[in-house]
């Protein structure tokens, strides 16, 4: 059957109305996912050092005793746990002397002055005189005659450092220093 | 027989667009019901420093252990909310991810986020140390040339405010101790821009918490999520939350308490209103800018010397040293008394800048660097050195513009001290530690310092 004039007509009119409710459908569909799209966390900026490294070469004062140094800092970063009659003196001495956990000193001696540091938890004595034997052992009976067992001293931790003086007065006599008790 | 191409093709229009036109609006309905909370668990898995183009330093770094724990109260926190009802998004997906603060923020105010938290924790401090941090309008961060950017958002600043409010309400009765809102203070710390509002805050667009606890003893992550859940959750409710209000209206009853919930629904006939918070930031002014005696104050700022010795702590140095003055500690802020009237060196304090500047080093800087160079003190001078120009300060650097570049320069105040040697090993000598005895990096690295 032969088709009129105006089948025609409505038939654009509906392909028309067809096209232009798709073309919304697909901006509003857009719209709506751009809305919702999840955050991405923005690439963080590299950034490359562009300064070239000059070197600055500093006299070699002493010798550390690399041993005893890791055996330290393995004490600090992995805190062993004290006895709990050697924690019961700790905190006694610490109640006593500081008045609780508070920085100060402990000890101190024209030899050796032994400060307790509260934010590291850790004993620290500056060694004063170059007979840097005798500080360490006159500082060993002083914590043994608060009642701390050897082992306990070493866990505290107790860490000893030479003073300014001392260190240059040693420095270049090839020395090697150890920053933990004898024992330890 | 008419053509049935154009009635199809509408049919098939219709079916396919179908889904758009009712499913989706109401979808759209049902997510706004959902608040959405951005959580920012703090510091990043990288040391790194940028230039904000505000002029502001965007620096962010490892701080362990804080950075684990602090992420594993934010997961706690997200699991929480997204069971009762939130969007929750997190500023970073793993613990060691880098996000710059200004992304941070950034996140936020794409998402429009309802509120978004930032999670910290101190070490340096006891667990009754709890603080909340809120946004202001004039709360600034300063630039190195001295210029103010100011917080300017009225009314972020007030919602900041009032949940900032509601926050330590809740964390003072979940955590057991005193929660206050009070300012932070950025003053002085080498390495970051000064002044009174964490960064994430300044440039947030939405409402800021930001919420600190000490770690030091006492520590309770538990607790800490806790708080946070209710602060959140009485701040900003779901919509099938409950409220309770038991003011007066003024004319003599009272108003309904109870719960209720609310569903929205499109309305077709209503148009769409948009509103827009922004933040502005605005360069109110400055002054200063290099205030050191001629060195760099470089991520920093120096302090002018002093004739005062401290209780004599510093006298020595300072009749041995050419100026004879007081540079390293000249407010002897690293001078105290212990309990027993004992003047010494706070080392604490020192141990505290070393983790602000570089957590992850300051161990090695404490145990292995300075007690060797300075025995913690600043004003330690060596008028033996290799360069031949004295060494000066904690960690025994050049005078003041006689080293080798900015950083080599231990004539300034003891904070700037530390970061100059920090800067100058990380930045002019790449990490090799070798400006200091190689006797060291034995040291060093059992701390973790690998040069």
């Amino acid at each position: 059957m032969r088709r009129s004039k105006a089948d025609y007509i409505e038939d654009l009119i509906i392909i028309i109305a067809a096209s232009v409710l798709l073309i919304i459908i697909i901006i509003v569909a857009i719209l709506s996912f751009r809305a919702t799209a999840p955050v991405q966390n923005v690439p963080a900026p590299s950034v490359s050092p562009s300064i070239p490294p000059t070197v600055t070469d500093r006299v070699h004062k002493i010798n550390f005793d690399n041993d005893a140094e890791a055996r330290l800092a393995n004490r600090i970063n992995n805190r062993p746990s004290l006895a709990p009659y050697d924690n019961s003196v700790k905190e006694n001495m610490l109640t006593t002397i500081l008045h609780g956990h508070n920085s100060g000193i402990v000890y101190q001696s024209p030899n050796v002055r032994v400060e307790y540091v509260e934010s590291a938890d850790i004993f620290m004595a500056e060694i004063l005189t170059t007979d840097i034997q005798q500080a360490k052992d006159e500082t060993n009976v002083w914590f043994r005659d608060q009642g701390f067992r050897q082992q306990a001293i070493c866990d505290l931790p107790l860490m000893f450092y030479l003073n300014f003086d001392v260190l240059n007065k040693l420095s270049g006599k090839n020395y090697t220093f150890s920053p933990v008790p004898n024992s330890c | 027989m008419r053509n049935k191409l154009p009635f199809l093709l509408l049919f098939f229009v219709i079916i396919i667009s179908a889904p758009f036109l009712f499913i989706s609006p109401l979808s759209e309905a049902q997510t706004s019901q959902k608040p959405v909370i951005v959580i920012d668990p703090g510091h990043s898995g990288q040391d790194k420093s940028v230039t904000d183009p505000s002029g502001l330093i965007d620096h962010d770094y490892p701080n362990p252990p804080e950075d684990q724990e602090v992420f594993d109260v934010a997961q706690k926190v997200k699991t929480k909310l997204e069971a009762d009802g939130y969007t929750v998004i997190m500023t970073k997906n793993n613990v060691n991810d880098y996000v710059s603060l200004h992304q941070r923020a950034d996140i936020a105010n794409n998402a429009h986020a309802a509120l978004a938290i930032s999670i910290h924790n101190d070490h340096g401090q006891p667990w009754s140390f709890a603080q909340i941090y809120v946004q202001k309008v004039g709360l600034h961060r300063d630039t190195a040339s001295g210029q103010q950017i100011k917080f300017t958002d009225d009314a972020v600043a007030q919602k900041s405010q009032q949940y900032g409010q509601m926050f330590a309400q809740e964390r003072t009765g979940a955590e057991g101790h005193n929660a206050a809102v009070t300012d932070e203070n950025f003053d002085n710390r080498p390495g970051l821009s000064p002044g009174n509002i964490p960064l994430v805050q300044l440039f947030a667009k939405v409402p800021w918490v930001y919420n600190e606890v000490g770690a030091s003893s006492g520590y309770d992550g538990d607790k800490y999520a806790q708080g946070l859940i209710k602060s959140i959750e009485k701040a900003v409710p779901t919509s099938g939350g409950t409220t309770n209000n038991t003011n007066n209206t003024g004319n003599g009853s009272a108003m309904i308490q109870g719960s209720f919930d609310l569903v929205l629904r499109p309305d077709p006939n209503a148009k769409d209103k948009f509103v827009t918070n922004r933040a502005t930031a605005e360069v109110i002014g400055g002054t200063g800018g290099d205030n050191n005696n001629g060195g760099s104050n470089f991520n920093g700022q120096n302090v002018p010397a002093s004739g005062n010795n401290c209780s004599g702590m510093y006298q020595q140095y300072m009749s041995m040293e050419p100026s004879h003055k007081n540079y390293g500690d000249p407010n002897c802020e690293l001078v105290k008394k212990d309990p027993n009237g004992n003047t010494i060196f706070d080392k604490d304090k020192i141990l505290a800048q070393l983790k602000q500047i570089k957590a992850n080093e300051a161990n090695g800087w404490f145990f292995c660097v300075i007690p060797n160079e300075s025995n913690y003190n600043a004003n330690a001078y060596l008028k033996a050195s290799t360069s031949g120009k004295g060494a000066y300060g904690l960690v025994q650097m050049n005078p003041t513009g006689q080293g080798n570049g900015q950083y080599d320069n231990g004539e300034v105040n003891w904070s700037l001290q530390l970061s100059n040697g920090i800067n100058y090993n990380d930045k002019a000598i790449g990490h090799s530690f070798n400006y200091w005895p190689q006797s060291y990096k034995s040291c060093l690295s059992k701390y973790g310092v690998t040069p």
